[in-house]
């Protein structure tokens, strides 16, 4: 029965679904009713001004922010609803936020198998032996035994990914993960997710990383005032803008 | 070639000063001076004006040693911490030579350690003498210390972490109000009343579970200060990365927050540690034989307030170690 589920899930080719999406702080109108869709596989990018409500839209569809209303399907399941297990559709998205947020009071390696030995209960040896694997990946495994105060912000933001991907996660999430790194360090962390991106992983980009954006998503959501003013492929939304606030926008930041 | 006497050394090394500097003369002389009126001269009993003239001028002529000292560059430093350290002995020295005070009595009424190995009516076939007394006294201050530590820890952190992670605003209003209520009450006014109250309601309390219960809540009240200002200071971002990962609130609380929040704890909660350890004394107000009480009963009894000056050796025997170790737990946490 699992398994019939789960074939019934692998046809729909949205992973994120998301419809008229609101989300108010306080008497402040942030998201406006927002739709958007987001096929499996697909590399995601969001820009916008800043305040446009990015980084609030993707804290809403793990919600990390609770939405005021609206609809969002992950993977099919409903999440907006309290009677679901949030903490289960969270196992199946990582993110990367902008400071790292590596928890001090562990080793690197300790950072990275905290989540499966807990939540998915893997034994401390297996998640181990993942978790050096993924460190591998992302290029800092000789500081496995090491603090996150001796790390570089680079190391730790890629620390964090690692940690995120150690939960084997169908989606992963982004939110301005360069924006608080020296440019040098910014090459090494973009490479990962170029790495992460050509591996078939499903990613919602926040980012100003134009050249990253051009290269490697296949999508670029444009949001403006807490609504989508602009979609389509990269080529498209940056040479052949048709909405006259995006074109404002990219000669800005161009 | 100069000769090599004591003189010729002095002169190679302060000749070059001026007269002003060269002040080791004086103190030669202070000492000499010193010695003879404090230390060699008979006592005199009460002070005279003649003595009284004498301690002033030696004390001024100290002083003047001392300041020289002290601004002098070249001097090293256990010098100058010596002649520091002098004037409080002198200032002590003084005060017993010349306050009048009948010492002998202050020792008979306060030191006189030969009353405590007698026996008196409380004593029993186990506790023989008043040392044991004592010491079985030491014994209750520090079970009904340990109780309403571990109660009081247990209570503060559940409603600490209840607080944060439930954080329901009714729920919030009862934690507060707990909280308020049980800081603003004397310990002592609530133990008189928890004592003398809680048997009309039908609980009847030993006193010392009585006094366990009373300051386990006193202590929570203040323990879960401690705790909630320890999770509140750990960032909010910490625990949305580990929620964000799948971990409950529970789990973040436990695996994230709180072993971050332990070091910030710490000092505040040795504070509360040693106070709480102190307050024990206040039991002796619902006739729980612990230190203070035993003390009391021993001092009316022999008129001799030795066994108050035992009991107050009894609390340092047992916080100055408390606070080295957990000056000791701090630094290893700190250097993790």
């Amino acid at each position: 029965m699992g398994q019939k589920i789960d074939t019934q899930k692998n046809e729909q080719p949205a992973i994120i679904q998301v419809s008229d999406l609101h989300k108010y702080f306080g008497n402040f109108h942030v998201l406006k009713g927002l739709n958007a869709e987001i096929n499996r596989g697909e590399v995601v990018a969001m820009i916008g001004p800043s305040g446009s409500g990015k980084s609030t839209f993707l804290r809403c569809l793990n919600r990390l922010e609770e939405p005021t209303t609206g609809s969002i399907k992950i993977d099919g399941t409903e999440i907006v609803d309290h009677r679901i297990d949030i903490n289960k559709i969270r196992t199946e998205i990582g993110m990367v936020f902008q400071d790292y947020n590596l928890f001090p009071h562990l080793n690197v390696i300790q950072n990275v198998t905290l989540a499966p030995v807990n939540v998915r209960r893997m034994k401390y040896k297996e998640a181990e032996e993942i978790g050096m694997n993924l460190l591998e990946r992302v290029g800092v495994a000789e500081k496995a035994k090491q603090y996150p105060s001796n790390l570089s912000g680079g190391q730790q933001q890629r620390v964090a990914i690692a940690r995120s991907l150690a939960m084997q996660p169908k989606i992963m999430f982004f939110d301005e993960p360069t924006s608080a790194l020296d440019p040098e360090m910014i090459r090494e962390v973009l490479d990962v997710m170029r790495g992460l991106a050509e591996s078939g992983m499903t990613m919602v980009v926040v980012s100003h990383e134009l050249g990253f954006i051009r290269e490697a998503s296949n999508k670029v959501l444009v949001l403006e005032d807490g609504l989508v003013i602009e979609e389509g492929t990269p080529d498209k939304v940056f040479n052949h803008a048709e909405n006259q606030r995006t074109q404002q926008f990219l000669s800005m930041i161009l | 070639m100069q000769p090599n006497n004591l003189w010729s050394r002095y002169k190679q090394k302060y000749g070059h000063l001026p007269w002003f500097r060269r002040y080791e003369f004086l103190i030669l002389f202070y000492l000499v001076y010193t010695v003879y009126t404090l230390f060699l001269m008979p006592p005199k009993g009460s002070l005279t004006l003649w003595t009284g003239l004498e301690v002033i001028f030696s004390f001024l002529l100290y002083i003047a040693v001392l300041v020289v000292v002290q601004m002098d560059r070249e001097k090293p430093v256990w010098l100058k911490n010596i002649l520091a350290i002098l004037l409080f002995v002198l200032f002590g020295w003084l005060f017993y030579r010349y306050s009048g005070a009948r010492w002998s009595e202050l020792n008979k009424y306060f030191f006189n350690f030969a009353i405590m190995t007698e026996g008196n009516f409380m004593s029993t076939r186990e506790a023989s003498n008043n040392w044991v007394l004592m010491f079985m006294g030491l014994w209750t201050a520090i079970k009904i210390f340990i109780y309403s530590l571990i109660f009081s820890t247990f209570l503060a952190l559940g409603l600490a972490v209840i607080r944060n992670i439930v954080n329901d605003k009714l729920l919030n209003i009862f934690i507060d109000l707990y909280v308020d209520v049980f800081r603003a009450v004397p310990p002592i006014a609530l133990l008189i009343v928890v004592y003398s109250s809680l048997p009309y309601s039908g609980i009847v309390l030993s006193p010392f579970a009585t006094g366990v219960l009373t300051l386990t809540l006193i202590e929570g009240a203040y323990l879960c200060e401690v705790f909630r200002s320890g999770i509140d200071a750990i960032h909010k971002n910490q625990i949305e990365s580990a929620r964000s990962l799948g971990l409950t609130a529970w789990k973040a609380m436990r695996l994230v927050v709180i072993p971050q929040a332990i070091k910030i704890i710490i000092p505040p909660y040795t504070n509360r540690l040693i106070g709480l350890m102190k307050r024990t004394a206040e039991c002796s107000v619902i006739a729980i034989a612990e230190i203070l009480q035993t003390a009391q009963q021993l001092q009316s009894w022999y008129s001799n307030a030795t066994p108050l000056i035992i009991g107050a050796g009894m609390y340092m025997l047992v916080l100055l170690p408390m606070t080295k170790l957990a000056t000791i737990v701090e630094n290893r946490r700190h250097s993790a």
